[in-house]
């Protein structure tokens, strides 16, 4: 298997993103905090789009781009949240609708609502 | 080659635009993504509930077999699957139903105990399937 890594390391325990062959399996993020303005995201909606934003940033620092996305993990604090956070990812995904599972599970930080992770799909030339 | 949309019927909740905001499977290349799905609700035919893990893991395996099937695909194709169970009480009972579909060289398969985001909902199995096309 052809594993290489191109993104920036964000964390010495895990790469953001890893190509194997044709796919691109992309770890699990939160979307805590906008990297534009500084400031913490504290509801599931800004939460959700930034956890978008983050996937789309890291497939396209390798060369891909958000329609590659096939498959997407969510991890969800609280089941309340599934509406609001279904809107918002709605709201930004629109018709390119990879797969999706979403699991309730405690989550590392108390003021971490939502991760997501995924598998884009984008052949080398 | 793109990603492709695995078209299927079905009915489920709306949302804006009118369609839910995942696929139920996706091709990309060689493989094929299938959704997680759940095994709640009722029998279409006698309105009986999936109240028993035995009745949800199928009902969550015969959607995923649907899902396949749609993709040109079949359940010996299936390579790894994620089972997210609500209780390890559950396990054995889930095993029993589970082995009804992959008699033989199931795929891989990981197992979570975790909590879903409606009650009532006890198992929810996603799927990864390897189907070349011609």
């Amino acid at each position: 298997m052809d594993i290489e890594n191109n993104s920036q390391q964000y964390n010495k325990n895990q790469s953001p993103i890893v190509r194997g062959g044709d796919f691109l399996f992309i770890s699990h993020r939160c979307g805590r905090r906008n990297p534009e303005t500084g400031e913490k995201n504290t509801t599931i909606e800004t939460q959700t789009i930034q956890c978008l934003k983050k996937m789309k940033r890291f497939l396209e620092d390798d060369g891909a781009s958000f329609n590659d996305i096939t498959q997407i993990t969510i991890l969800l604090e609280n089941a309340k949240d599934m509406e609001a956070m279904n809107k918002a990812y709605f709201s930004y995904i629109q018709d390119k609708c990879p797969a999706r599972m979403v699991i309730v599970t405690p989550l590392f930080q108390p003021d971490m609502l939502i991760q997501m992770g995924g598998i884009a799909y984008h052949p080398l030339k | 080659m793109k990603k492709q949309v695995v078209k299927m019927s079905g009915k489920g909740p709306k949302f804006p635009g009118g369609v839910r905001p995942f696929s139920a499977a996706i091709r990309a290349g060689d493989f094929i993504f299938v959704s997680g799905f759940h095994g709640g609700g009722s029998n279409p035919e006698n309105g009986e509930k999936y109240d028993t893990i035995e009745a949800q893991t199928r009902q969550c395996l015969n959607k995923i077999k649907h899902a396949l099937e749609a993709a040109g695909a079949s359940m010996d194709d299936a390579v790894k699957c994620t089972v997210f169970i609500d209780s390890g009480a559950h396990f054995e009972k889930m095993n029993e139903a589970y082995r009804e579909y992959f008699p033989t060289d199931p795929p891989a398969r990981s197992a979570v105990v975790t909590q879903f985001v409606r009650p009532g909902m006890m198992i929810q199995i996603d799927c990864i399937a390897y189907h070349p096309e011609k």
